[in-house]
């Protein structure tokens, strides 16, 4: 009995349903949501018109509020990416070289057990120690540092913070993981030959470690640049990031042609970002 | 102690429980080819690791050049050493790698780009600087390796089962060239390796070890024709091993009572005393009249004869009642059939005298 | 210790600081006795709790990301298993497409993922509900299920299987009486996995449902209505529910599956 001969085996029809589902129902969305970008809003229905009123819309409409939205998006994301991995990088790496063996991994799931909070209500604990009534507040307030409650959320410092605040768990894992499979024999090969530890770092670890860094980043300025909540909930009114701006104009504007239009735009700066990892990933073999 | 290269004194390593190693003492003279030769679990690598300072000793003391590098790391030894898996850094080019010793020693990039071309050619790999690791061949890897630790002209150059991962031919070519590179370089190896027969085509000196202690030590001649224990015998390559007692002495000889007669062996021993004696298996001639000077003792019967290539192996039951096992060697083209009778002897100055 | 430690240490304390300062003042206040969901700290209270369970709302919604967590990710591990089982068994031509194909999504935001069905939802005349959040939540969690199995089926585990159907077992068989019970740990792993990521998520579900809502958008709900102390508690709760399933996936990976 050769396995692939019966008409419905697995190994010949095995990827079939999710292949189909997900032509289905990721596929054919994303062209749908395309073709949406192309329309324009009449008489309560989405008629395609091929017209590109979306995307003038983005850069011309409500005098550019779209296009900063983009521009907060892309600054924010970039700078919680950049203090993310700084902030990451040592701690994995402590966890990876200084703490025995033995106690790495209960270290490691100790450290990040936040992670695993419901991300909402992450975000929104936030609230409770920076907002006037928070903690910081209180205790500043307590100590007669301060006169009168001050309010640290509600704006783009108090969004970075959150969303860093997620990362550095992230990158935790993931740098961690990444480390530990850097063949030990490396670093005693380096000491060996006369390098010391900072030496070994710079010369054998860290360049060892960059493809795998590269990722992690990758990963947090995809999440990141895509999240509706920590902006919403900690970034004030102020200041809108491309997430907010899409949610918007689906509930409130019910403007699905323009909602798609900059998803489509969201699309593309992710793609972007993909291309410029992938040629950094492509420098770092050679 | 004064002209040894390394020196270890006293020196043992424990485990939670384990003893790894258990008061070794060792001395090493300069340009000499150490073999530290062993079955798994034997010592062989602490030992090498615990010279090179990735390990520290739990007791003992341990002395390169003279000076007690017992708490010295592993960047301050003049050791280098040839890992197993090579190690060599994949992100970087044969030159980097090989001139790598000499980046953290701070020597300027033009004089690391000769010395380390230099040593390229040494090892066999001229015009291989630019490449990548992973263009490499394992023999190339390995020659890299070598390079690499050469490079920094260390006073010991330790190499931990370097050969395991080339297949036979290889492994014999780069026994040849690690030999000849080292008698080049002059500068003192320390090998480690569990195959009896590459340690005794490269070695000065083989150091046998079992369960952390050190059982014999000497030139690999020495060690295969007249080992010093049991376990040296055995492991060094195929043995007749008879049980026997003392029951005369006999000036440079004892004559010692076995299942297959009284044998004259070279040695003391107490009278009564229970000792073994060794017999290789190409010491056993099975011909009549091939050896004059040999001691017969009774004929044997064939139950195996497998061709070997170089000889004809041959198993036998001999003494009394056919009850010792005795293995033998015979010539290629000889006709030798299961169940023949052969006649057994073997000459006096072949016969070791073991105890344990 | 060694002094040259003591940098490390103090790093990993700042570090351990920050990421748990706020965790801890929610679930400081979730056990608070008085209403303002701050500071100062005043006696231990269980009220919190007590209110949260009574609130019929959010018990609902509680329902309800358990149904549809539970649901989207035994269909995400399903699809998944087979599609990992086929291309890492037979892939065949056109493999590295396909597999391209099954990861894609992970690339994607969930708000993209979201407005695409939802545009495809309307289009086809079904209204939002809550199985549009679950076919939401097998989208996302589809990849990650597929490159979990996929990553665990290696030489060893074929070689099992070849010798099952050598000793005469149909691949059916096979499947039922080695390949699963031999995976099983990589399949409860993926299945924890995506439930844990469909019993947090918020965007899918809130864009995709209407009246039966999930726990992430009630939550969100009453955050709208400013600091309610009762929100701690379904904090923590919350937290203390994922804690429990990643103590059990661990568990379920340190475990070695039987050899033979």
């Amino acid at each position: 009995m050769a396995s692939g001969r019966h008409w419905l085996s697995i190994n010949r029809w095995g990827a079939a349903p999710a292949l189909l589902f997900t032509a289905a129902c990721f596929i054919a969305p994303l062209v749908a949501m395309a073709l949406v970008s192309l329309s324009e809003r009449s008489g309560g229905h989405t008629v395609l018109t091929w017209t590109l009123d979306n995307y003038r819309g983005f850069i011309s409409r409500s005098d550019g509020a779209f296009v900063d939205a983009l521009v907060n998006s892309i600054q924010v994301t970039l700078t919680v990416t950049v203090l993310s991995v700084l902030a990451a990088y040592p701690l994995a790496y402590i966890l990876a070289y200084r703490v025995p063996k033995r106690w790495q991994r209960v270290a490691l799931v100790a450290i990040v057990l936040p992670f695993w909070t419901s991300y909402v209500i992450r975000s929104y604990s936030w609230l409770l120690v920076l907002s006037e009534n928070g903690v910081i507040s209180q205790t500043l307030l307590g100590l007669g540092l301060i006169d009168g409650p001050i309010g640290l959320g509600n704006n783009r410092g108090a969004t970075v913070l959150g969303f860093v605040h997620f990362f550095v768990m992230l990158l935790t894992l993931t740098i961690y993981a990444n480390l530990v499979q850097i063949k030990d024999s490396y670093r005693k090969a380096a000491a060996d030959l006369g390098a010391n530890g900072l030496q070994t770092f710079i010369h054998v670890t860290l360049p060892l470690s960059l493809p795998g860094v590269a990722v992690g980043a990758f990963l947090t300025f995809v999440l990141a640049v895509g999240d509706y909540i920590t902006p919403q909930i900690l970034g004030g009114g102020n200041e809108l990031l491309l997430p907010q701006a899409i949610m918007l104009q689906i509930n409130r504007a019910a403007d699905f042609p323009m909602a798609s239009a900059l998803s489509m735009v969201l699309m593309v700066v992710v793609t972007l970002a993909y291309f410029l990892f992938a040629r950094f990933l492509r420098m770092e073999r050679v | 102690m004064a002209e040894s290269v390394v020196s270890l004194r006293g020196v043992s390593k424990s485990y939670e429980g384990a003893t790894a190693v258990s008061q070794v003492d060792l001395d090493i003279a300069a340009g000499e080819f150490v073999v530290l030769l062993g079955p798994s679990g034997s010592g062989k690598t602490t030992v090498l690791s615990m010279i090179g300072g990735f390990t520290a000793p739990t007791t003992g003391q341990l002395f390169i050049d003279g000076a007690d590098v017992t708490e010295t790391p592993p960047a301050q030894r003049p050791t280098a050493t040839v890992f197993q898996d090579y190690a060599l850094f994949p992100h970087m080019s044969v030159r980097s790698n090989v001139g790598f010793g000499l980046a953290m020693r701070k020597v300027p990039r033009a004089e690391r780009s000769r010395r380390a071309d230099e040593v390229l050619r040494l090892v066999g790999l001229e015009g291989f600087g630019s490449r990548g690791i992973h263009q490499l061949s394992g023999g190339q890897r390995q020659r890299v390796a070598l390079a690499r630790a050469i490079a920094v002209e260390p006073k010991v150059l330790l190499l931990d089962e370097p050969l395991g991962a080339l297949d036979l031919s290889l492994r014999r070519q780069m026994q040849d060239e690690l030999v000849r590179i080292q008698k080049s370089v002059g500068t003192t190896f320390v090998h480690v390796t569990h195959d009896q027969e590459e340690a005794m085509s490269i070695a000065d000196r083989i150091v046998v070890m079992n369960k952390g202690c050190i059982e014999d030590m000497g030139p690999p001649s020495r060690i295969y024709l007249r080992p010093a224990t049991l376990f040296a015998a055995t492991f060094m390559g195929e043995s007749n091993i008879l049980a026997g007692e003392a029951v005369e002495a006999a000036g440079e000889c004892t004559w010692i009572k076995t299942a297959l007669g009284t044998l004259p062996v070279p040695g003391r021993a107490a009278m009564g005393e229970a000792v073994k004696v060794l017999a290789r298996p190409e010491h056993v001639h099975v011909d009549i009249g091939a050896d004059v000077g040999a001691i017969a003792f009774g004929q044997g019967t064939v139950t195996e004869a497998m061709f070997q290539g170089t000889h004809l192996r041959l198993r036998l039951n001999a003494g009394p009642q056919g009850a010792v096992p005795i293995t033998a060697r015979a010539a290629a083209d000889q006709s030798v059939t299961v169940g023949d009778s052969l006649p057994l002897s073997v000459r006096s100055q072949n016969l070791v005298l073991l105890r344990g | 210790m060694k002094p040259r430690d003591i940098p490390a240490l103090l790093y990993v304390a700042l570090a351990v600081i920050f990421i748990f300062l706020p965790v801890v003042v929610l679930v400081q206040f979730s056990f608070q006795d008085g209403l303002a969901p701050v500071p100062p700290f005043k006696g231990f209270s269980l009220r919190w709790y007590d209110k949260m369970f009574a609130d019929r709302k959010l018990m609902e919604a509680l329902g309800n990301s358990v149904l549809v967590g539970g649901l989207s990710s035994l269909i995400a591990t399903a699809l998944g298993f087979l599609a990992a089982f086929k291309l890492a068994r037979r892939p065949g031509r056109g493999a590295p497409q396909m597999q391209f194909l099954l990861m894609a999504p992970i690339t994607v935001s969930y708000i993209i993922i979201a407005l695409g069905l939802l545009i495809v939802f309307n289009g086809l005349g079904f209204g939002k509900s809550l199985l549009a959040v679950g076919v939401g939540h097998v989208v996302i969690n589809l990849p990650l299920c597929f490159a979990v199995i996929y990553s665990q089926m290696g030489e060893h585990q074929a070689n099992v299987e070849r010798a099952a159907l050598d000793l005469g077992a149909s691949e059916f068989k096979a499947l039922i009486y080695v390949t699963v019970p031999m995976l099983w740990p990589a399949l409860l792993a993926a299945f924890f996995i995506a439930f844990t990521l469909s019993w947090d998520e918020f965007v899918i579900a809130q864009l995709l449902s209407k009246f039966d809502v999930t726990l992430p958008v009630v939550i969100f709900s009453l955050l709208r209505t400013g600091l309610n102390p009762v929100t701690n508690a379904v904090g923590t709760f919350v937290f203390a529910v994922s804690i429990g399933l990643v103590v059990l996936v661990e568990l379920l990976l340190a475990r070695r599956p039987r050899d033979g």
